[in-house]
């Protein structure tokens, strides 16, 4: 360890040298110097490649099926839509609670969001079951294309949730260092943003 | 034009919601806040309800109107801009650049 310390300034940077003496500190665990703004770019480059996935699926919706419209359950519509924009609410007043190091509030917003996501999850399905159009028709194809990616992402934002909210009880995170949180939280708002499109694309257009 | 409304319809909602996301911001700036765990919660649950009213008024839009697809667009696009801004802060990529310089 001596020798990789005294060799880093050859190496060419205070930074590596830095990322070596504190990740073997005191502490004994991982104690990485943190780079918010890489993690905050990484994370909002992501957000801009699965943008382009979800806007393919979104032309391909009026390429397929133009401005018509099957019949859909516009109350469910509309009551998923609510749920989904409710779930961005706790859960970002969940991450407001962790930077204010207040952790039974955090863990309580956390719990209701992954409540919501459930739910919201729900409702795709049940509308997937009694959807009055076939997987073969153009509308069909495009409505159960767009809900079904979608819902991929609402159950792998829940399951990510849920990891938070295990950690959490078990004392991870703080007022200071809850990039995890933050992370999986917007990951959740970006769902909701996609969500947005979505829902007037499938439910109230044509 | 076959529908005239959005003649007005489309600046009006434009106006309107640069209004309601002026409005949040003086209003977030207006007060001396307590603290600033007060000032995020209240600045997400406004968004919060802008993102309810215009949901509310994209849904009435589509029952009411026959072609609102370009209203839908716009109201969409607000929504997101609010979450985006609100929720995601996604000026704080800027200002964790400018911290790291």
């Amino acid at each position: 360890m001596a020798a990789i310390t005294q060799q880093t300034p050859a190496l060419g940077g205070a930074a590596v040298h830095r990322a070596v003496v504190s990740h073997n500190g005191a502490a004994g665990h991982h104690d990485e110097p943190q780079r918010p703004a890489m993690k905050q770019l990484g994370l909002w480059l992501f957000f801009v490649s699965e943008s382009f996935l979800f806007a393919a699926l979104l032309t391909a919706r009026f390429y397929l099926a133009g401005t018509g419209r099957g019949e859909v359950n516009q109350l469910l519509g509309l009551g998923i839509t609510s749920i989904l924009l409710l779930s961005s609410l706790t859960a970002y007043l969940s991450e407001v609670s962790i930077a204010q190091g207040n952790r039974g509030a955090f863990l309580l917003y956390l719990f209701l969001t992954i409540v919501l996501g459930v739910a919201f999850a729900g409702g795709v399905a049940f509308e997937w079951t009694t959807a009055e159009f076939g997987r073969s028709e153009p509308y069909g194809t495009a409505f159960f294309s767009m809900t079904g990616l979608h819902a991929s992402h609402v159950v792998s934002g829940v399951g990510m949730l849920g990891l938070v909210y295990y950690l959490g009880m078990r004392g991870h995170f703080s007022a200071k260092d809850h990039w995890g949180v933050e992370a999986v939280v917007k990951y959740w708002h970006f769902v909701d943003v996609v969500w947005v499109f979505f829902y007037p694309a499938l439910y109230l257009i044509g | 034009m076959e529908n005239p409304e959005l003649l007005f319809g489309v600046p009006m909602l434009i106006i309107g919601g640069l209004g309601l996301l002026v409005a949040i911001e003086l209003l977030l700036a207006g007060e001396a806040p307590k603290s600033k765990a007060e000032t995020a919660v209240r600045a997400g649950i406004m968004a919060f309800v802008g993102l309810g009213a215009a949901t509310i008024g994209e849904y009435f839009l589509a029952i009411e109107m026959s072609q609102p697809m370009v209203l839908l667009i716009v109201i969409a696009v607000f929504k997101a801009a609010l979450i985006v801004q609100f929720f995601m802060h996604v000026m704080r990529v800027r200002d964790a650049h400018a911290e790291e310089e």
